[in-house]
């Protein structure tokens, strides 16, 4: 049963060649675009299959940034886990000047902010505004000090990005069997979220694909299947939108205006899940291209 | 003019002291966070000194090598500067009877489960894939492979800040104090997370 399995996956891999197929964004010229990947760092064959999927993709969509959800080194922090869990998978990508921007999961040593291809500068947490309508806030959701949540308040309050999105390893809701909604978190960061406009929210530590319904008007996106899957863990709820636990995936996204518009790709380049979350209340997310 | 019973005065003293003992605490004036706090800084003292004589990291470093060399570098230097530590050294006594029934406030019961969610994840002993039991021994390294506990929010604004660097973390049900730079374990309380 499971050589039947593992045959199957095999012959799939083989039949789908690693170009970009679908694609369900705009790919505007003045656009921001990025890639998202949560739980990448294992060095194993699904990691460096993911890895080709987001290469062949930039091709058609060219994206020069790639946020990291956390778990980016899983096990030894050795100078060679740096190499084959990071700078190997991701060799094509970093020598197109592709810039990764990180942020701590559990199985992640503090030390990485210092790896300067992390881009974290020497923090645990920090933010960045790759263009004028949009700021980044990476959150280290493994240690949510005073200090953190004050820097937060003070960044977000100083802001004035239209599009303010957090990125972080611990997912505020999640319909995952394994770990689920983190309450606790949730209680001290969202009211800070609404407070200062925050529209999307990504997280990984679940690894599967899930898009939740708007929480508070805020959407939350989960993607911590870039390496490793755990599959059937999704237990749908009314907080699910679209969930996907059956491959390992990443997620493409393009800012334009007012839009986010967003794509969840598997290895194999399947689209699990596409739509577009708006600034405006009045326009609500709509999701296209979903796979079944 | 309405007398008050003795009994109610008592209440009164007792909820007065509980407040001032709080905040007293909030503001690090207990003895407890007296002695602790000390402790820390002279613990910084030392890391400092340490630190001058080993090569300074970056806070861009391309190399991976050159951030574990430190890390090692400084790991040895403080583990033979520190080399009769013992537990009860920064969590003194007196700091240990304040903090376990903060911690314990904070963990048990109802209200306290989704703090305890927070403690089990990441924490070694809950960990899919985490091989080997883990010793708890003071000035020893936190290893490598081991992931890392969550600290709940709640629970870091009731206990003493620390400073950059250092962390509170759970290894099963034991507070350890960690030093992120060196990764050392410098100090740790045993079972102070309830059971339920």
């Amino acid at each position: 049963m499971r050589f039947n399995r593992a045959l199957s996956n095999y012959l799939l891999l083989l039949v789908s060649s690693v170009t970009a197929q679908d694609l369900f964004l705009p790919n505007k010229k003045d656009s921001l675009h990025f890639a998202v990947i949560g739980d990448s760092g294992t060095g194993g064959s699904s990691q460096y299959e993911v890895a080709r999927q987001m290469t062949a993709y930039r091709t058609r969509f060219p994206y020069n940034l790639v946020l990291m959800l956390g778990d980016n080194l899983y096990g030894s922090d050795s100078p060679r886990s740096y190499q084959t869990k990071f700078e190997m998978p991701y060799k094509d990508l970093l020598a197109t000047g592709v810039k990764f921007y990180a942020a701590l999961g559990n199985h992640d040593d503090p030390k990485q902010r210092f790896y300067k291809p992390f881009n974290m500068n020497g923090q645990r947490y920090y933010t960045f505004k790759p263009n004028d309508r949009v700021r980044f806030f990476a959150l280290d959701s493994n240690y949510m000090d005073p200090e953190q949540l004050a820097w937060l308040e003070r960044e977000l309050k100083g802001s004035d990005s239209p599009w303010k999105i957090c990125f972080f390893h611990h997912p505020l809701y999640s319909s995952g069997k394994r770990h689920g909604s983190d309450e606790e978190l949730r209680n001290f960061l969202e009211p800070l979220f609404i407070k200062y406009g925050v529209k999307a929210v990504f997280a990984g530590h679940e690894h599967f694909y899930e898009r939740l319904k708007p929480q508070k008007g805020l959407y939350y996106f989960i993607s911590g299947g870039a390496a490793k899957l755990r599959r059937g863990n999704i237990v749908r709820s009314d907080l699910t939108a679209k969930g996907f636990d059956r491959d390992y995936h990443f997620m493409l996204i393009e800012i334009e205006a007012d839009m986010l518009h967003f794509q969840a790709i598997t290895r194999m380049g399947a689209t699990v899940d596409s739509g577009i979350v708006s600034l405006q209340p009045e326009v609500k997310a709509q999701a296209a291209g979903s796979a079944p | 003019m309405r007398r008050v019973s003795s009994g109610r005065i008592l209440k009164s003293s007792l909820l007065v002291l509980l407040v001032f003992g709080f905040t007293a605490f909030a503001q690090g004036e207990t003895e407890g966070v007296r002695e602790f706090n000390a402790r820390v800084k002279s613990y910084l003292e030392l890391q400092k000194r340490v630190s001058s004589n080993v090569p300074p990291l970056a806070t861009t470093e391309t190399d991976p090598a050159k951030i574990a060399m430190r890390t090692k570098a400084l790991a040895n230097g403080i583990q033979q500067a520190r080399a009769s530590a013992k537990p009860g050294d920064i969590f003194t006594n007196q700091a240990a009877r304040e903090f376990r029934p903060i911690i314990r406030g904070e963990l048990q019961g109802k209200q306290g489960a989704p703090s305890r969610d927070t403690v089990k994840t990441g924490n070694p002993t809950e960990e899919e894939g985490t091989t080997g039991k883990i010793v708890l021994t003071v000035n020893t390294p936190y290893p490598d492979t081991a992931p890392r506990s969550s600290v709940p929010a709640s629970l870091l604004l009731n206990l003493p800040s620390l400073p950059k660097g250092l962390e509170y973390r759970f290894l099963g049900r034991h507070l350890i104090l960690l030093d992120s730079m060196s990764n050392l374990i410098l100090d740790y309380l045993l079972d102070v997370v309830p059971k339920a």
